[in-house]
């Protein structure tokens, strides 16, 4: 019976094959652009869209090494079938794509491109905020999570389902669904902890503190988080091609002690003389990473003065301290930019962080690529084929360390998209492709919200959006006891 | 006159009373309901609006309200809704009495809804949504068969919710008051209605489809922000009541003179006026009127209709309208000018005082300001498909040089029916540089040569960058002298 399929098959194979009449001297136009990139193994299907205003009828001959489909479209759109992606998958290796398109009833050959399956896994999961690129105000706003060996997006918490507050800066303990946070600001404001089953809201208003807690980061052990204080504010550009000038005029990193509900700083991390922000834990837990730089007044005046450095102190997880030393690994001062977003491959051997020519908030400077140090040898290299004209900021690592995915504004310059890019064990980044949709161009052309902190996730995040608007709306503070070390 | 004669007569005469009533009092708002909302014609949008929760609710009224552009047409899809709702009603009624009375009372959930349209907030979708869970309660009525009945009525709850969302609230009550008014004892099977609808509501919730109870139970959800929703309640409210009332009339009165409808209508008609006077806003209700006006350059009637006794801030339609008429630094002092420490009208309405900032801010050339506000603006537009807001944001987008990103709103406003041919010319202005429409000409024109951040300096420097990047821009160069003369009066 198997062997009547499939010779049923191969003939209806062979009846779809196109007469080709001649060839079109190029790859074809196609958005997401898929040609030549990367990807992982456990990917949803990477449908694209061929752009061409000529053709009436495309097909697509995608061959994998014993495993050739053949799809064919009216409208241009690409859609591989669900069995049918996994099949290619499978067979790994390269999937070389052909597209035919009709011209005047006549069939046209593209030059051939291709996309190469990754043995390595990505996690399967994605976390992202919705937000519109707006300026001071926001209104709908969401936390969603994205399967990405499929299309299913999953609203984890959308501020409609509070009082409209804003919620920003989630966060994940090694990408554990189980161990994450985010904070809510205006009604309920605090900081929100689900770790483990248990929940706990603090109360960061301390005195001691410039402001509430703002960018996290988790110690492996969950013991402990990172976060720096900020006090931040904006202007807006005239005619710069960036639109927004985000800026701090005072910032300081603390750790959270979990279990012992206290916030721990050090004078060396929250000097008045220097803005010390994105604070980052090595894997090992015995390091922590931060950006500083010298304080400049008056602002936004001297804003472009701001330039941040790439820091590094000891940390002792036993009783949460710090080390004496700091250790620049980036001086910018010497080397040139800023950086912000430090972000360590889970093996501990690479460091990515971004680079912009000033400043903290790369996310509004067009100049924002992601550069790379490895840790082994301390050599600097840019992520090269990760970044394009326009701006690359936020990242983070898949829990393998060989997929990094990174949000990037490319496509229209206002609207971040997260990529998702093969890193090799040298930390060389490969050709970053747009996160799949069932119908790319239809979904990114009509998404008037941005994808903000992608984060990969391991599993899937066993909470509802009305479990956590009901504990907003109950929940007490935690207090906090406030800490300072030398 | 025989009575489908005579129904006929009644409605019509009600539909001219209720479009002159409309228009008269909600004339200007159809326009600021276009402005919130754009029909896409494009069936994967199509498609996935239907799979929301009122669905189909959110695509009629964005369909019909795509029309309301046009002179008189909102007032004759309004009253056209509005004589249906209330043909609706009545026969809903018509199972339960008799009384010639009811076809007038019928109008009483109606008074409701067109006081709704005074909250701002309000969306269309609620009367849709309301139009069709009436719809749905008639044809449930229509079933004679008991079995029938109840089953349709169990299987519509969920359904309607889906179709329509939480006026499917309105059905479960209202069947379940029909079932027990008709049938007594028996009826009481169909408190099931209202379980299923509590039991739907719960699921919504607990899934995450909508996002509180708030949402699923009361008339909340068809609001784009938190806002109080008395009055599309009272017209929930009022179809059990009324039911309860028509029992009521049966038994006290069976049969009323034949103007008993009329005597009906009236009352509902006195109604409505009694309260549209407690709730009026009439501040609010100029400046949407003006935002209309403004929109169409109708600059001599803002001026005409002005109120001298309104206070007049220097950010207001008012002496927009004058700088086009090369008058407003002579009429300033005319119309009651307010100081500049508060530069606009405080309008409850975040949507319309930042479409008044970019309107205004566009005529000045002060691009990237009116870029943030018609960002902003649009932003707070529910589906964010403000067609006056994205007609900005590509000019602005384009003056400043982010053409991949006018593009994207572009393509929005090129799957409308009212706004394509607009879209057509700037897509050919992306596509070839050298074609360069009059209002992006100017706009690049204004584009300041100096002056890193936009209000760092206070409106006041930036006011006078842009002159002097362009000092032919009349608008600018009379608010720029109105700044000053405002100034002095603060100081004095």
């Amino acid at each position: 019976m198997k062997r009547y399929i499939f010779i049923i098959c191969l003939i209806v194979i062979a009846a779809c094959r196109p007469e080709i009449s001649g060839d079109i001297a190029q790859q074809p136009d196609i958005f997401p652009d898929y040609t030549d990139v990367t990807i992982p193994c456990n990917i949803a299907p990477m449908n694209f869209q061929v752009i061409s205003q000529e053709g009436t009828a495309w097909m697509a001959e995608v061959a994998a090494e014993d495993e050739t489909v053949f799809i064919y479209s009216g409208n241009g759109l690409i859609p591989f079938g669900k069995g049918q992606w996994k099949k290619l998958l499978s067979a790994g290796g390269e999937l070389s794509i052909r597209i035919y398109e009709k011209r005047d009833g006549k069939w046209l050959a593209y030059q051939k491109f291709s996309m190469y399956v990754n043995d390595d896994k990505v996690d399967p999961y994605l976390a992202y905020r919705l937000i519109t690129p707006g300026y001071s105000l926001w209104r709908e706003m969401s936390i969603c999570q994205r399967d990405l060996e499929s299309f299913k997006e999953r609203r984890i918490y959308s501020n409609t389902q509070g009082k409209g507050n804003c919620v920003n800066c989630h966060s994940f303990c090694d990408r554990d669904p189980d161990q994450m946070l985010f904070h809510l600001r205006s009604e309920f404001a605090g900081t929100y902890i689900f770790r483990n089953g248990g929940r706990e809201k603090l109360d960061t208003k301390a005195d001691s503190l410039i402001s509430a807690l703002v960018y996290p980061y988790w110690h492996t052990s969950g013991h402990y988080v990172a976060f720096s204080v900020n006090r931040t504010n904006q202007v807006l550009h005239s005619t710069d091609p960036n639109r927004i000038e985000v800026f701090d005029e005072a910032s300081d990193v603390v750790v959270y002690d979990v279990d012992n509900h206290r916030i721990v700083t050090a004078d060396h991390l929250s000097s008045a003389a220097a803005f010390e922000t994105f604070p980052t834990f090595s894997p090992d837990g015995r390091s922590l990473y931060f950006c500083s730089a010298k304080a400049v007044e008056p602002m936004p005046e001297g804003y472009k003065e701001v330039k941040y450095s790439l820091c590094r102190v000891d940390f002792d997880p036993s009783d949460c301290s710090f080390g004496q030393r700091v250790d620049t690994l980036y001086n910018a001062a010497v080397q040139g930019g800023s950086v912000s977003f430090p972000r360590i491959s889970p093996d501990g051997r690479f460091l990515a962080f971004t680079l912009s020519g000033y400043g903290t908030f790369s996310i509004w400077h067009k100049d924002a690529d992601v550069y790379c140090i490895d840790l082994q040898s301390g050599g600097l290299s840019e992520m090269a084929a990760l970044n394009s004209d326009d701006v690359e900021s936020y990242h983070s690592w898949s829990g393998n360390s060989r997929w990094m995915v990174v949000s990037s504004r490319r496509d229209d310059g206002l609207y971040t998209r997260p990529y998702i890019s093969y890193v090799d064990e040298k930390g060389m980044a490969y050709k970053p492709f747009l996160l799949p949709q069932k119908n790319p161009k239809k979904y990114y052309d009509s998404q008037m919200f941005s994808f903000n902190i992608p984060e990969f996730v391991e599993g899937q995040i066993d909470l509802s959006g009305r479990q956590i608007a009901d504990f907003a709306a109950k929940a007490k503070d935690a207090p906090v006891v406030f800490v300072r070390k030398n | 006159m025989k009575e489908k004669s005579k129904n006929i007569l009644f409605y019509a005469m009600a539909a001219v009373l209720l479009g002159v009533g409309i228009h008269l009092t909600q004339e200007f708002r159809f326009y600021n309901i276009a402005a919130n909302e754009l029909f896409i014609y494009d069936w994967a949008e199509v498609l996935g609006t239907l799979t929301e929760t009122g669905g189909l609710a959110t695509l009629t009224a964005s369909f019909l309200s795509q029309f309301f552009c046009l002179p008189v047409v909102g007032t004759i899809i309004l009253s056209g809704l509005y004589v249906f709702a209330a043909w609706l009603v009545w026969k809903i009624l018509s199972g339960i009495t008799d009384c010639t009375l009811s076809k007038g009372l019928a109008f009483i959930p109606v008074v409701f809804l067109f006081l709704c349209m005074e909250n701002d907030y309000y969306r269309f979708q609620g009367h849709i949504a309301f139009m069709l869970t009436l719809a749905a309660l008639y044809a449930y009525g229509t079933l004679s068969e008991d079995k029938i009945r109840y089953a349709a009525g169990i299987l519509i709850v969920p359904l309607l919710y889906h179709l329509a969302g939480s006026s499917a609230m309105v059905f479960a009550v209202s069947a379940f008051m029909w079932e027990v008014l008709r049938n007594g004892f028996r009826g009481l099977y169909a408190l099931i209605y209202p379980a299923v609808s509590l039991l739907t509501a719960f699921m919504y919730v607990k899934t995450s489809m909508t996002p509180g109870w708030e949402h699923v139970l009361t008339p909340f959800m068809y609001y784009d922000w938190p806002s109080t929703y008395f009055f599309p309640l009272y017209a929930w409210a009022s179809v059990p009541v009324l039911m309860l009332a028509a029992h009521l009339l049966v038994k006290g009165v069976s049969r009323l003179s034949s103007y008993a409808p009329v005597v009906g209508l009236a009352l509902a008609l006195c109604l409505a006026g009694y309260l549209y006077n407690a709730v009026h806003s009439r501040s609010y209700y100029r400046l949407i009127q003006e935002q209309q006006l403004a929109a169409e350059g109708e600059w001599d009637e803002i001026i005409e209709s002005a109120d001298r006794r309104q206070p007049n801030y220097l950010v207001s339609y008012l002496n927009l309208a004058l700088a086009h008429k090369g008058q407003l630094v002579d009429k300033l002092g005319y119309y009651n000018p307010q100081p500049v420490s508060k530069v606009m009208f405080p309008t409850p309405n975040l949507k319309t005082g930042l479409s008044l900032q970019s309107a205004v801010y566009l005529s000045w050339g002060y691009v990237s300001a009116a870029r943030q506000a018609a960002f902003d603006a649009n932003m707070v537009t529910p589906g964010m498909h403000n067609p006056a807001q994205l007609k900005i944001l590509v000019l602005t987008n384009m003056a400043l040089g982010s053409p991949e990103v006018a593009e994207k709103y572009v393509n929005i406003l090129a799957k409308t029916l009212f706004h394509r041919g607009w879209a057509r010319e700037m897509r050919q202005a992306l596509d070839e540089p050298a074609y360069e429409p009059e209002e992006l000409r100017r706009l690049r024109e204004a584009l300041p040569y100096k002056g890193e951040y936009v209000r760092y300096d206070g409106l006041k420097g930036d006011m006078k960058d842009i002159l002097e990047a362009d000092s032919s821009n009349q608008i600018l160069s009379q608010f720029y002298t109105a700044y000053q003369m405002l100034e002095t009066l603060e100081e004095r």
